[in-house]
Order: structure tokens, then sequence, then C-alpha cells
């Protein structure tokens, strides 16, 4: 792993914000936001609610005017550049939001028009939502995880490269919020670029590849899901008497070894999860027998609750750590 | 890109079951205002005529009313008098409920925030803004139509039911009426769509409106009492619909058949023209800096 800054290590981003700042009516939302979105995979934005998520996103969709800095998205300035790259981008930003009294598939085969998409392309989005049977339906009788799927079909009208979704499982059932996340962890797969924003901790962690952490309007953290839960990551604590011992066997058998007033820290050169059997035999064949071997591992939650919570927000950037 | 957007509008227009309601309502409307001059819509009986006959006589003894025919006096409507006097003027009725309804017709995209959606798939707000205007005036333009027209149509059928078939005659200006009426419906349309681009909010977008309609018989009425000069009525709101309705109006609001016409109907489309001018600039600048949140 290297230790090179998140947002140093490529130049190119799919979105991008520098020092982002919104207020609405004196109150600030965005201050000084700077967030940096890979291109590929499941970006995840995670943040309490009133962090700014939506603000964010809005503003990368043109549908809401930053009072300064800059937002790029797949390289075009927003809102001037927007117009030239819009149809390579899927968004749902908050509810699904379409006309109630048109049925799912005019709504679709409006927005369909306004691109100039054809209309054989909405039944091949409805279809692949699983939304054909209910196409003729007006929108308001759907339920929420039908209108999220008809917001999805409405994205792949344009075939995107870039989707992003705000909160897009809040008020789903769990089926629902299952489907949502398995679709939108395909769209990454197939090679899009997911930006999906949630106070969710455990739904960014099932489904990102990389993250960002927002509070107070600004970004507090942002780096691959790696970097967050080795930061300080998995290792197997281990409570010994001879702990100089145990530090030199561990270490000669290829383990990474820190010693606090607790004990043994014991970690992975790769920040994979330590096998405590195998450091418990390695220090058996050494004579040296533990009093106590745990296994800890940092979930999000620490990491969420470290960032976010706190007498300061100032902006950390997580960064890799050699562990070698 | 426009075209596309056009389309797209134009099929919004047709899959939106408000828009189709709201013809239904025109056309309910339609056969409802009638009523308030369909009972005179009848030839006079002859103790009617007779009294008229001796009233008149002595009107025009006294200098008063010189150019009144035994309809002005009796108060029943011959066809082309109901035209004049009904029809004509209902437009204005028809008119304020088309204005209504495409603000009810846009607001009602801006507080389900599928126009929010729309952006997302063309984020160029003016191209969406002159889209949805257009559309919005060919609804204004249908409203009319259908309103004016069931007027027209009852208050010929009613005629002919109470005077006969035989009694029908010709209907002078009608086809005209509903002409003046389709253009001005597209004209108010597009006034109606710009007002709540600018005020985006339905109600107070209604309220604008009403607004304007009682501004305007405050302003006229104030003037006519002061100066009865029709150099300020030429800039009212309610005038100008007026004059798309009848064409050519003078002092009395009669048709200026041949003589000196005070507002025309091009001077009409003119003035609307560019109220319509004022208010897409204004509602540009305002929508494109605008937030939606919604």
């Amino acid at each position: 792993m290297s230790g090179v800054p998140w947002s140093e290590r490529t130049d190119e981003w799919a979105l991008q914000a520098t020092d982002l700042v919104k207020t609405y009516g004196g109150r600030r939302v965005l201050n000084g936001l700077n967030l940096h979105v890979p291109y590929g995979g499941v970006h995840g934005l995670l943040g309490p609610n009133g962090s700014g998520k939506t603000t964010s996103m809005r503003i990368m969709l043109g549908l809401v005017r930053a009072n300064s800095g800059e937002a790029r998205i797949l390289g075009a300035s927003v809102p001037h550049g927007l117009p030239g790259v819009i149809g390579r981008i899927g968004a749902i930003v908050e509810s699904p939001k379409f006309s109630p009294r048109m049925t799912g598939r005019h709504n679709l085969i409006v927005l369909a028009e306004s691109i100039g998409a054809p209309r054989r392309r909405v039944s091949e989005v409805l279809l692949e939502v699983g939304l054909e049977a209910d196409a003729e339906r007006h929108f308001t009788t759907y339920s929420l995880g039908m209108k999220q799927r008809l917001a999805i079909a409405a994205t792949l009208l344009k075939r995107p490269e870039v989707l992003i979704f705000d909160e897009p499982t809040n008020g789903l059932d769990p089926v629902g919020i299952h489907d949502i996340r398995a679709t939108m962890r395909s769209l990454a797969d197939a090679g899009r670029t997911v930006l999906v924003s949630s106070h969710i901790l455990t739904e960014i962690e099932q489904i990102a590849d990389s993250m960002s952490v927002i509070a107070g309007g600004r970004v507090v953290a942002e780096g691959s899901m790696q970097d967050f839960l080795s930061d300080g990551g998995p290792h197997v604590r281990v409570q010994i008497d001879q702990g100089v011992a145990a530090t030199d066997t561990l270490r000669s058998a290829g383990w990474q070894v820190e010693v606090d007033e607790s004990g043994l820290r014991v970690s992975c050169r790769d920040s994979g999860l330590p096998d405590a059997a195998a450091i418990a035999e390695t220090l058996g064949k050494a004579g040296l027998w533990p009093r106590e071997l745990t296994t800890q591992r940092r979930s999000l939650e620490q990491v969420f609750l470290q960032l976010t919570v706190g007498a300061d927000l100032v902006a950390t950037q997580v960064r890799r750590r050699g562990r070698r | 890109m426009f075209g596309h957007l056009m389309r797209s509008e134009l099929s919004r227009l047709r899959f939106r079951r408000r828009a189709w309601g709201s013809l239904v309502l025109m056309m309910l409307a339609g056969l409802l205002i009638p009523l308030s001059w369909m009972s005179q819509v009848r030839q006079p009986d002859a103790r009617e005529l007779v009294l008229a006959q001796v009233n008149l006589m002595r009107m025009q003894a006294l200098g008063q009313c010189p150019n009144c025919t035994i309809h002005d006096v009796t108060g029943t409507m011959d066809l082309a008098r109901a035209i004049h006097d009904g029809i004509g003027p209902s437009g204005l009725v028809v008119a304020f409920l088309a204005f209504m309804i495409v603000v009810t017709y846009v607001g009602a995209d801006f507080s389900s925030g599928a126009l929010a959606t729309q952006l997302t798939f063309t984020p160029r707000r003016r191209a969406v803004l002159t889209a949805r205007v257009l559309a919005c005036g060919l609804l204004g333009s249908l409203l009319m139509t259908v309103g004016l027209v069931t007027v027209a149509a009852v208050t010929v059928i009613g005629y002919m039911a109470v005077n006969g078939i035989g009694s029908l005659g010709t209907a002078p200006g009608l086809l005209g009426i509903v002409t003046g009426g389709a253009v001005y419906g597209f004209l108010l349309g597009i006034i109606a769509a710009l007002v709540t681009f600018i005020i985006p909010s339905t109600p107070l977008a209604m309220a604008a409106g009403v607004a304007v309609l009682v501004g305007d018989g405050v302003v006229e009425g104030w003037y006519f009492n002061s100066d009865p000069s029709w150099e300020v009525h030429r800039f009212m709101p309610i005038v100008n619909g007026y004059a798309m309705l009848m064409g050519n109006i003078g002092e009395s609001g009669a048709l200026a058949s041949g003589g000196r016409a005070f507002l025309s109907r091009g001077e009409a489309i003119l003035y609307h023209g560019v109220v319509i001018g004022v208010l897409f600039v204004l509602a540009v600048l305002l929508f494109e800096r605008r937030d939606i949140k919604i």
C-alpha cells in the first residue's frame, strides 16, 4: 500500500469537487467541500443527516448552484459543461420524482424523447428493472420499491457511465433494499461509476469500494474501504508475560507487531485479518504461551463515529499505511 | 436538442391526465356560462314589443340612445347580439379559467419534483423553459377553443330551440371570436406558464393572476372616472384580452365596424408579445439561477 493521499492518486476523477461552499438563507450547508470519486466501482458518500450529502449531489447535477468552488463531472465543469456530458450521467436524488398521474411507461417515454432515445429503449429498461408488467399503472399507485425501480430504469435510458444515487434505500422493505444494493453493485461491476449517499453504515460497508465521509458540510475523510478499515484495522491482541520474546518470535515469523500497555497488537502485512490459531501455534513452538488472544476488527461504525463525532471536524486524509 | 424537448413536451401534454381533465372542465364551463344570457336569447313577445317601441320613441325624443334598437330596450337578444354581448365577453371568463388551469399544469411539475428529474436529463434550463412554455401555449389555445366552441354551440342550439331552425341566419363575428380566442389562449397559456416559472408556487401564481385582474379593474375604474380617454385603457390586460376576442374595439367596447378603432387585434397581439418578452427574460434570469430543491 502506498502512502499517497487519496486526492493525489490520480489526476482524473469521475466526480470532483473543490472547495464547494453553499449557503441557504445564511446557513452554510457546504463548507469548503472537497470530493474525489474515482472511475469505476461504488463510491459511498457517508454522513449524518444534514451533513451536506444531498446538496453536494444536487450541485454535481446542476440542480443547485454553489456559492463558490468548483465541481467537475466526467471532466466537465458544472453547470456550464454539464449539457455535454449529461447523456453519460444517471441520477436519482432523494425520492424518485415523476409526474404522479402519468403511467410509469409514459413518464419514461417523456424523458426518453427529451434526449432523443428511441421508444423501444423504454421497454428495454422496464424489462431490465422488472417493471414491464406494471408499466401501464400510474406512478402514484406504485410502491416505494417500484418507484425506485422506475427511477433506476430512467437512469438507464441514457446508458450512463456515472450513476448518482441519493439515499436510494430510504423507506424500502428488506427485499427492496437488497434489490437496490444488488443493482448498484452489478452496475459497478459492469464498469460504471456509482456514487451512492447514505447515512447507513452497513449499506456503504457492504457495497462500496471507496468512500468519503462527510460531516458539517465538508469531507472529513476519503479513501478506499480498505484504507478505512485497515487504518488501525483488523488485528489480534495478544496478552503474554514474555512480551519481548514473543515480539521477536512473531516478527521473525512475518507478523507485524506493535507493543502497547495492554500487550501485543499483531497484524498482517497485507491488512487482512490475522489468523489467531497460527499466532498461537507460532508462539507455542517457541515455548511461549499467551494468556489471552483476541481477534479485533475495526468496524466502519468506529471509523465513522471517530470521524464525525467529536469536538472538531477538521478534515483528515486517510492515508494508506505501508505495513510491510 | 430543442426538437427532442418539444416532442417530449407534446407527449407530456398528451399523457397528462390533468390536461385532458382540464379540457373536460372547460367544456363543462362552456355549458354553464351561456345560462347567464340564454333566457334573453329570444324574440320579444307582442306586449314587450309594444312597450319597447313606446320606450324607444320616448328615449329618442329626449335625444337618448340614438343608435338603440328594439332589442336594447327589451333586453332580448337576437343571435348577432348574443354573439357580441354574450359569447364575446364570456371569452374573458374562459380565458381566466384557462390561465388558472395552465398555472396548475406547470405548478404540478414543480411540486411533484418531475421538473428536477427532467433537468437531470436536459440541464439546459432555458431550453426546458422555452419548450414547456410553448407547450403551455398550445394547452391554453386548446382550452380557449374548447371553451368558446362549447359556449357558441350552446348559444346557437339554444337560439334555434327557442326561435326555430329557420331563425338562425348568419352568425356575424362568431368565427372571428373563436379564432381570436384560440390565439389569445396561446398567448395567455405562455404568460401563465412564465408567471409560474417566475413564481414557482401554484397558489402564489394563481394569486398573481387574480391580483392582475383586480388591479386592472381598480385602475380602469379610477381612470374611467378621472380620465375616460383610451390611452390608459390600451395598456390594461382585460381590454387587450377583449380586443383579442372581438377584434377592433371602440370606446363603448363595441365592434368598431368601419369607424375609428381604439384598439385593434393587431395592437393587442403586440401588447401580449411585449408582455411575454418581458416575462420571458425575467423567467429565464430567475430559473437559470434558481436552486431546484424538490
